[in-house]
């Protein structure tokens, strides 16, 4: 007899050091560790500890059960660059117009992968993260240039980088988007985690 | 690089005076979170709540995004209680 599928109740709480066991085995059955290191770097307790921000998804029906999700977020990029160098090259490279304290970074995000949960932890995560920081107005995870859009981004997220490849033809290393003639021109390069200019 | 929006996740929200009209949006709302209070005070309690306020002692607020009364809630407040019924 098949097993009914029951929608967990999504509920949320901020990260301790003591998740970090649970979070790992979510990355586990998530996709593993090797995924989500080349997009965000090795997860540790740092995430849980240093971020500014750092929530768990879980099932309020039943708390034992494994996590639902799990987001950390800073206020600044992840590189050496500070925000206040990083923010108006950002702005002229994407077209954007953002201001200070008006992006928030996604450091980490993981989501359980069952079709039931997964943007639902996704959008609550980030609800979250936007009440508990009401000035910021943009989240934005900034991934490696050979790295396609997360699953668990899909629906929430817009990828910038590449309206920008369509826009003005940037050729990538190993020429993976874009391709229009002149790209070698343009004066923005992606290395492995941030824009560089 | 990805991005997500604020508006996309978190819409602003409009918050005003509740009116008759808005009775059929919150309905479905009220169905869904409110069953009990249907069952207890009538059909037509939600928009005797709204009609009943005054502006005065008591006051009946909506939110809505972009024009439309969406399920955020509706927030009845009362200057005074009567504490003895």
């Amino acid at each position: 007899m098949a097993q009914k599928l029951v929608e967990p109740h999504v509920a949320l709480r901020r990260a301790t050091v003591d998740d970090q066991k649970a979070v790992t085995a979510l990355i586990s059955r998530a996709g593993g560790s090797s995924k989500y290191r080349k997009r965000y770097g090795a997860f540790s307790a740092a995430f849980l500890e240093f971020s500014l921000l750092a929530i768990i998804a879980y099932d309020a029906n039943d708390e034992k059960a494994p996590l639902l999700g799990f987001a950390s977020f800073s206020d600044g990029p992840r590189d050496q660059t500070t925000l206040e160098e990083w923010l108006p090259k950002a702005n002229v490279a994407l077209g954007q117009a953002w201001r200070p304290g008006q992006a928030l970074f996604v450091t980490f995000l993981v989501a359980d992968p069952s079709p039931l949960t997964e943007q639902l932890a996704v959008k609550k995560l980030l609800s979250t993260a936007f009440s508990t920081q009401p000035l910021a107005q943009y989240a934005i995870v900034s991934l490696p240039v050979k790295e396609s859009q997360p699953a668990e981004c899909d629906r929430h997220f817009r990828s910038l980088t590449s309206e920008l490849y369509e826009e003005v033809g940037v050729d990538l290393p190993g020429g993976a988007v874009g391709g229009a003639k002149g790209g070698e021109q343009v004066c923005v390069m992606i290395t492995t985690y941030e824009l560089v200019f | 690089m990805l991005v997500c929006e604020r508006e996309a996740i978190l819409p602003t929200l409009a918050v005003r005076k509740a009116c008759v009209e808005d009775h059929d949006d919150l309905a479905p709302l009220m169905a869904a979170q409110a069953a009990r209070l249907e069952r207890s005070y009538g059909a037509f309690y939600l928009a005797e709540l709204i009609e009943g306020a005054d502006g005065l002692d008591t006051h009946v607020l909506v939110a809505e995004v972009a024009g439309k009364v969406v399920s955020t809630g509706i927030e009845p407040m009362l200057r005074h209680i009567d504490v003895k019924e």
